[in-house]
């Protein structure tokens, strides 16, 4: 597989979500867009990242990380995926904008220094155990797009991810600290 | 310094997003986004429960406490009206003479005059509780004047503010009940204003 036939590839995804028939189906619930659709997309950007391992500089890394950490927020605001559901051009932004993300994410953070990335992994998933535990315990709609069941199915959904990434990211600091201290 | 500009950029345009932090949902945004408290009520026009055109201009004189609502909801829609109901029906008929309470549909298709005629029925059939559709092109605008935010969904739901607006005697809104305050607090402010 060359080089542009695997660009095309990881592109193929999010050009499929801005199809009106696909993005229904994904928009159908909340954990479906606001949860597979995001992860989808940032797997896709950071699959697209792979394709250029060479073009990295190591002092845009925070700034870039930064970045990448605001358009997450921007798209965990209850108003930001309204949007989605009233304009196509948001949906649109919502797109490529998390496909950014997930690009820049997975390019820059090994540039950060291991201890740098590290606490930045575990405030990054504690922040969405958080989220996720303000979408499943708010008894009113927050996201006037969808229903009260979807939002509390999200907010749980959010929090045992989470979980999990929290406990792994902290499993795999484990693994880096032990034979550190070992070689001293 | 790549880095604090791009926190910078991006933290100011999530604050004017959010208007400073302080509206994360379409129903806060659209609320503050208003204005301040006590600001004049647009007014609105509407055909009541009996086919008569009106505006909200008729009510002057009488406390209003104002909602959106549609007959088909299953969901917040009955649990407002039953409550909007117990609160009505606790205060005297003196104080109910100086209360209206107006429910404006967001479903003129579905909510007819002779549902709406129904519904007035089934919540006790108050003189002093109108429930209408919007008349006129103007509503988006006057939704939008008071704070009220409605979604309408394709599978043929309405999401909407359930914020009750209270407006004074003189046309102005001076308070908005969030759809957790309870009766009990409404009754309250109520009565303060009576």
């Amino acid at each position: 597989m060359n080089h542009i036939s695997r660009l095309l590839a990881v592109l193929l995804l999010p050009a499929l979500l801005l199809l009106p028939r696909i993005d229904a189906i994904f928009s159908a619930t909340m954990p479906r867009k606001a949860l597979v659709e995001t992860f989808l997309l940032l797997l896709c950007g950071a699959a697209a990242s792979r394709l250029y391992p060479h073009r990295r500089m190591a002092s845009h890394a925070p700034a870039a990380v930064v970045a990448a950490t605001l358009l997450l927020l921007f798209w965990m605001i209850p108003r930001s995926i309204d949007l989605t559901q009233i304009l196509p051009s948001a949906n649109a932004l919502y797109v490529a904008s998390l496909f950014a993300a997930g690009f820049l994410l997975s390019h820059y953070l090994p540039l950060l220094p291991k201890v740098a990335s590290v606490a930045y992994a575990l405030y990054f998933w504690s922040m969405i155990v958080a989220f996720g535990l303000l979408y499943a315990s708010q008894s009113t709609l927050l996201c006037s797009a969808y229903t009260l069941e979807d939002q509390h199915a999200f907010g749980w959904m959010l929090v045992l991810l989470g979980l999990v990434a929290y406990l792994f990211v902290l499993a795999s600091m484990t693994r880096w600290l032990v034979p550190a201290s070992k070689s001293r | 310094m790549i880095c604090l500009f791009v926190l910078g950029v991006g933290g100011s345009l999530l604050s004017a997003w959010t208007l400073g932090f302080s509206a994360f949902t379409s129903y806060s945004y659209a609320l503050i986004k208003a204005g301040p408290l006590p600001r004049p009520a647009p007014d609105i026009s509407f055909v009541d429960q009996f086919g008569d055109e009106r505006d909200l201009a008729s009510l002057r004189g009488r406390h209003v406490l104002l909602h959106v609502f549609y007959g088909s909801c299953v969901t917040i829609c009955p649990i407002v009206i039953e409550e909007l109901r117990e609160l009505y029906s606790g205060f005297s008929a003196a104080q109910r003479s100086k209360i209206v309470i107006l429910s404006i549909s967001v479903d003129s298709l579905r909510d007819t005059t002779e549902r709406l005629l129904d519904l007035w029925r089934q919540v006790g059939a108050f003189d002093g509780w109108v429930m209408a559709q919007p008349s006129g092109a103007s509503f988006d605008r006057v939704t939008k004047e008071f704070g009220i935010w409605v979604f309408a969904k394709t599978d043929g739901t309405i999401n909407h503010s359930a914020d009750l607006f209270l407006i004074d005697r003189g046309g102005r809104t001076v308070r908005v009940f969030s759809p957790q305050a309870n009766n009990d607090r409404i009754r309250r402010d109520l009565e303060s204003y009576l």
